[in-house]
């Protein structure tokens, strides 16, 4: 039997180019066995040679998966469903230091760390049901107990029926990436401090001389030093948002989430611009006030109403602008609305992109940092809720809509638990 | 002549520590450290009635050093405002025995007056 199989191999060696036929041939191959000897009785010549022409096939395959497998730098390992290692890559070699026939019949929990060996039980039980494991980042062990941070994809291995017979793993070493993650906080709390302090010194500085603490204050001096005081709180501006965008991307930006009436930080943002409007002869009413209680953060809810009203004032030369309170199903909708310059319709597809500014060619004052509307919508989003331009017309006015998840919904809950497994995944 | 009350001013950025110094010191007696080694030694020989405090110090962070005053019966009933851009750190501070922690770049020399006012009456 062999030796006809060797003859039909070295005849398909130089037949490349005959036809191979599929039909009647059973191609779940169950062992080498299998396959040859119902076909021997058959005696079907193209059969055989399709036969011989798959296991060519299969034999290059499993010999090209067998090369990507050993020349990965990510460690590739088998594991059975109770958790025994089956075969380990180099990748696996080199990253926890244990040889392949150290490794293979061990128990995989050989390389979970002692806390976290729980977690294995729970994963296998997962994929067994079928479930695949993506991008989990943990820590494993290597043979000197040294902790190593991975990113895990596990999957399930089925047999031909589609049961689950054992389990894929792949661990990629992120150490690299996470000493980048650190070195990238500790510059955000480095440049905090680095650009906000002398900034805190200018900022003090120019209040004091404004109120002649250094001398009665020369009147010349008045609008320079205005000027100077408007560029330090934009500059000051620009670096909390900045500071905020790259928290908030790295998940390092805290939510402290409670349930409060959105017409208190409504109010408190009101109070604070009031005097700005008045001087500028706009009237800022807040017209609907249903007492919707939300849940966010409260602060961050100011930062944001803080960006909208303040837009609306800085784009609206006069006229009124108007905060209303709608409560819709699960959400509370806060609008602004001004009677200002409005947007152009070129111009609203990248209003709520990053460094994004729309000119107010009517208007002195000095513009935005173009992060406000960005970091408002990502901060709105992350709460479970969104920032989005209802309507706006150019010389009429522009609508803007913040909505928040209302107090106690099943939005409110949603938003709670998706916050909660950002934090558990950084 | 009256005595006024002591302030003690840990900050090591020099321009913000002078302005502090300059606002201050028409109602009270002021002195600066710019280490936290600095000026727990001068909480210890001068003991003022109040202390601000940097968080971002050279050597001792402004924590340990909140922490020193904590830890000693002779500076521990000093009150404590904390001034600093790291507003995760509030939180802290005011557990570790801080009675105030004022974000710099949010706070103005009137809020700072304002808040050292609560603790100490200014003499005029």
């Amino acid at each position: 039997m062999k030796s006809i199989a060797k003859f039909l191999k070295s005849l398909l060696r130089q037949n490349q180019d005959m036809p191979l036929v599929r039909q009647n041939v059973n191609f779940v191959k169950k062992s080498e066995e299998h396959y040859k000897k119902p076909i021997v009785k058959k005696a079907a010549p193209v059969i055989y040679s399709d036969l011989a022409a798959k296991d060519k096939l299969l034999q290059e395959t499993k010999s090209f998966v067998a090369s990507i497998v050993e020349s990965a730098d990510d460690a590739i390992i088998g594991e059975t469903l109770e958790g025994t290692i089956t075969s380990w890559n180099k990748g696996a070699e080199h990253l926890f230091g244990y040889k392949g026939e150290e490794a293979i019949g061990r128990s995989i929990s050989t390389i979970y760390p002692p806390e976290l060996r729980d977690e294995l039980p729970k994963m296998l039980e997962r994929l067994k049901r079928g479930e695949y494991i993506t991008h989990h980042q943990t820590v494993r062990m290597d043979k000197n107990s040294k902790r190593i941070p991975v990113s895990l994809s596990l999957s399930p291995i089925k047999d031909a029926k589609g049961n689950v017979v054992g389990v894929s793993a792949i661990a990629r070493d992120i150490s690299k990436e996470k000493e980048l993650d650190r070195l990238k906080d500790e510059f955000i709390s480095l440049t905090s401090h680095a650009l906000r302090t002398p900034l805190s010194a200018i900022k003090g500085l120019i209040s004091m001389i404004y109120q002649g603490d250094y001398g009665p204050m020369n009147d010349n001096l008045r609008k320079p030093l205005s000027n100077i005081s408007i560029s330090t709180e934009r500059l000051i501006q620009l670096v909390n948002d900045l500071l905020n965008i790259s928290r908030v991307q790295t998940g390092k930006l805290e939510f402290v989430l409670s349930a409060f009436n959105i017409n208190d930080p409504i109010q408190k943002v009101i109070s604070q611009l009031d005097p700005l409007a008045k001087e500028t002869g706009i009237d800022l009413k807040f017209v609907a006030k249903p007492h919707a209680k939300v849940q966010a953060d409260v602060e961050k809810t100011i930062d944001i109403l803080n960006n909208l009203i303040s837009n609306a004032l800085k784009f609206t030369n006069k006229g009124s602008i108007e905060i209303m309170v709608e409560e819709r199903d699960d959400m509370v909708v806060v609008m602004v609305k001004d009677t200002g310059i409005g947007i152009a319709d070129k111009d609203k597809d990248r209003l709520f992109q990053k460094f994004q500014q729309i000119a107010n060619p009517t208007s002195k004052q000095i513009s935005g940092t173009g992060l406000g509307l960005y970091l408002s919508k990502t901060l709105a989003n992350k709460m479970g809720g969104d920032v989005w331009l209802v309507e706006s017309e150019l010389k009429k006015g522009s609508n803007f809509a913040f909505s928040l998840p209302k107090s106690g919904s099943k939005r409110a809950l949603e938003a709670k638990q998706s916050l909660l497994i950002e934090i558990n995944n950084f | 002549m009256v005595n006024k009350k002591k302030i003690l001013i840990i900050e090591d950025d020099q321009s913000l520590s002078s302005a502090y110094r300059a606002k201050l010191s028409l109602h009270y007696d002021t002195r600066s450290a710019i280490t936290g080694d600095e000026g727990i030694k001068l909480a210890h020989d001068w003991m003022p009635d109040l202390i601000l405090l940097d968080l971002f110090l050279p050597g001792k962070t402004g924590q340990e050093v909140l922490q020193d005053f904590k830890g000693h019966a002779k500076t521990k009933h000093i009150p404590v405002i904390v001034l600093t851009n790291l507003e995760g750190q509030c939180d802290k501070m005011l557990e570790l025995g801080a009675i105030s922690c004022l974000i710099k770049t949010a706070t103005s020399m009137q809020d700072i007056v304002q808040k050292i006012e609560e603790y100490l009456q200014p003499e005029v």
